[in-house]
């Protein structure tokens, strides 16, 4: 009986036996193929499933909405207050956004990023927008995410328990041919949104903050120019409303066209997409 | 005088078996990772270990000790030193790797001299610390991924903290007290290793000893099982070398004409061997220009030579070790022009430079002596025989062609951490102590017996008789 038992040691662990999730596997050549159309990321692995299984309009509350007008935004590296290693981030300002990924734990982008807070966001596809790459460091689409104006949703594996600021790092691409390397801008209404679960209703309740007008989106102007946008939740979040980010687990951003400089030279047919490289959160925790 | 010093040894020998057992079961099972612990661990064992060799050693043996002794201790210093290892490890690291090197040798050598040591018991601490971390990491391999996967996710990839993963590559690990992603190969190695354990089986009685039979067929079968349910064809076929080892000493007749055979097999092979190694360095440094013009016209030796997967990193490394620059190991940092080989042998050229080089073919040549020496010399069972021979072949055979210096997935930038491994890991600490333990005279009848010293009760043999 007991050599029975011993025998069947390898075969027990059979039993436990799961399987990964196929839906977080993707072909090689996924979102990074020769065709501008091909590389949206608008596939039903991720983003949109969670659209429309968890966070569509049916399921949520009505929006809280904040309008995150210019002077109340945080428009690059230079306008974010440190709370923390100051010192030790000010030493790389060269590295405040040509962030190497191997350089983790150097620089802003690989310090404050996501990955860097909680190792939950270290899984699938979404985990480059976290990975504290804010711009092209020789990765070249593999650093980026791109989308239509529908964007993409997210849950995250754990919730929002503290925070103080969000920035996102991001420009535009088309497939318009430029043939000539200059400095082009468009204009976009970014939206990003936070939603909160509420057990009770069993809804989730968006928090939205528009970011209206940006009209120093660069882009077809390489990978390396890009634009840092974002706002600091205390601007907005005051007194008994401070914390009603707590507890968080959802985001979705999204944006409007407002203007793009394909566009405006007579090539409307012109395909657009937001390139965006980094969601932060930074200093923020997470349970 | 001499008798009270064996009294008083004597009284520590069961002591020194239990430290040992504790010390291969830990090294084994990679307890906590902490190899560098274990390396000075195992040299300290060593050192008092020293009565023991000094006193049950026999002068035929003492010969057989030095002449391998030499090459080792300049082969663990010098590699331990090298450029590379200096510029890379600490201090404290490369001290470790030396004193690993020899203690561990000297451990197997002096482990030999304790009566009270049965070697059988020695073998089950090693398989059972090596079924343990298989077992673990395969448990969590068909946890997170399932059987076959490499199989059917086949070119598929996942992200893992914004970078693409190939998932056909990898399997679930036990490293130290975390569970990580490492390549195939390296867990291929400890799985292989543990499957020579059903070897022993053949040499096992099951209706006299059913209890060994079942621990050396468990120990197997876990090896087995988590190779095959990782898809992991290479590393089964890795087996089969060991497995004609093992079919062709239970059953090949034990004849004068048989012995002939084989040691006309044996030159023939080694030759080919050398001349086979001889051409690799001629045509990687081009020495003789129209020799390698020769191969590279003809497709299947240009095929061997220049563009096989296994050779494009060989003839790289070499290039690269034939300079000034590098004599002593390779120097640039960060690793630009670093080669990753799937041979160990060439690996340690990169790393240690030529004179280590040469010092590690002295040491195989003087093992693979070694190893045929003790087959015919020693008094050990069948079991313990074929079960060493069986480890030490598939170490040689699988480091020779699937070795991995960068086995952890989710390591950013290849960290140089992996390219320790030589030095650092189980399997190699278990290679350097049978290699000591395999040491014993050059003719049958100069072995110490511990009877004609201290009196023994006559043990029942366990052996099959075949």
């Amino acid at each position: 009986m007991k050599k029975s038992f011993l025998m069947a040691i390898p075969f027990v662990s059979l039993l436990l036996v799961s399987c990964i999730d196929p839906k977080s596997l993707y072909p090689g050549d996924a979102f990074n193929t020769d065709t501008f159309e091909g590389n949206y990321y608008d596939d039903d692995n991720a983003g949109y499933k969670v659209w429309n299984e968890k966070l569509s309009l049916n399921k949520l509350k009505d929006p809280v909405v904040f309008d995150v007008t210019k002077d109340l935004r945080i428009n690059g590296y230079s306008d974010i207050q440190f709370a923390d290693k100051m010192n030790n981030i000010g030493n790389e300002l060269d590295k405040e956004l040509d962030t190497p990924h191997i350089d983790k734990g150097v620089g802003y982008g690989p310090t404050k990023n996501l990955t860097s807070i909680d190792d939950s966001f270290s899984d699938g596809f979404l985990s480059r927008l976290y990975d504290g790459r804010l711009k092209c460091d020789g990765y070249y689409a593999n650093s980026r995410v791109q989308l239509k104006e529908s964007g993409y949703a997210t849950l995250f594996k754990k919730e929002l328990t503290s925070y103080r600021y969000f920035v996102m790092s991001f420009r535009g691409g088309t497939n318009f041919d430029t043939q000539e390397a200059s400095v082009n801008y468009s204009t976009l209404d970014v939206t990003v949104t936070f939603y909160v679960y509420d057990a009770t209703a069993n809804l989730y309740t968006p928090y939205v903050f528009n970011m209206f007008d940006i009209d120093d989106v660069f882009t077809d102007s390489g990978g390396s120019n890009v634009v840092m946008k974002g706002f600091y939740f205390s601007n907005f979040l005051k007194g008994e409303n401070s914390n009603i980010l707590r507890r968080a687990s959802g985001m979705s951003i999204s944006y409007n066209i407002d203007s793009c400089y394909a566009w405006d030279l007579g090539n409307e047919d012109t395909k657009f997409a937001m390139m965006l490289y980094e969601v932060m959160l930074p200093d923020s925790t997470w349970y | 005088m001499r008798e009270n010093f064996i009294t008083f040894v004597k009284k520590f020998d069961t002591l020194m078996v239990f430290i040992v057992l504790e010390c291969l079961a830990m090294v084994s099972f990679s307890l906590a990772n902490a190899s560098i612990i274990f390396r000075y661990f195992g040299f300290i064992i060593a050192i008092f270990l020293i009565p023991f060799a000094y006193l049950f050693t026999s002068k035929s043996e003492r010969k057989s000790l030095l002449i391998f002794s030499v090459p080792l201790v300049a082969y663990a210093i010098l590699s331990s030193f090298s450029n590379f290892y200096i510029s890379k490890n600490s201090l404290l690291t490369n001290v470790s790797f030396a004193l690993g090197t020899i203690g561990f040798f000297f451990m197997g050598f002096g482990v030999r001299r304790i009566q009270a040591c049965k070697f059988e018991n020695v073998l089950i601490a090693i398989f059972g610390g090596l079924a343990i971390l298989v077992l673990i990491g395969y448990s969590y391999t068909m946890i997170t991924y399932c059987p076959f996967y490499p199989s059917i996710f086949k070119d598929l990839v996942y992200y893992y903290d914004g970078v693409l993963f190939p998932i056909d590559v990898e399997t679930g690990w036990l490293s130290g007290f975390e569970l990580i992603s490492v390549t195939l190969e390296y867990a291929g190695l400890f799985q292989t290793l543990l499957a020579t354990s059903l070897i022993g089986v053949l040499f096992i009685s099951y209706k006299k000893d059913r209890n060994k039979f079942f621990l050396f067929l468990t120990f197997g079968l876990i090896g087995i099982v988590s190779l095959f349910f990782s898809s992991n064809w290479k590393g089964l076929l890795f087996l089969f070398p060991t497995l004609i080892f093992g079919l062709l000493y239970r059953f090949l007749p034990r004849t004068e004409k048989v012995y002939k055979r084989l040691k006309i097999l044996g030159i023939i092979s080694l030759s080919l061997v050398v001349i086979i190694v001889i051409l690799v360095f001629v045509n990687a440094l081009n020495l003789i220009p129209g020799l390698s013009s020769l191969i590279a016209s003809n497709k299947i030796s240009n095929k061997i030579f220049n563009t096989l997967p296994l050779m494009i990193p060989i003839n790289q490394i070499i290039k690269n070790a034939f300079t000034l620059r590098n004599l002593f190991g390779y120097v640039d940092n960060p690793l630009t022009n670093y080669i990753y080989s799937s041979s160990f042998e060439f690996q340690i050229l990169q790393d240690g430079g030529i004179f280590v080089f040469i010092l590690l073919l002295v040491l195989i040549i003087i093992s693979i002596l070694s190893l045929i020496n003790y087959f015919f010399v020693s008094k050990d069972s069948k079991l313990i025989k074929s079960l060493v021979g069986s480890f030490l072949i598939m170490f040689f055979i699988y480091s020779s062609f699937s070795f991995d210096p960068t086995p952890i997935i989710h390591e950013p930038n290849f960290g140089y951490i992996s390219l320790s491994i030589l030095k650092n890991e189980a399997p190699t600490l278990i290679v350097y102590f049978l290699l000591g333990y395999i040491l014993c005279a050059t003719k049958k009848g100069d072995e110490i017996i511990f009877s004609d010293i201290i009196p023994i009760k006559e043990e029942k043999s366990e052996e099959v008789e075949l």
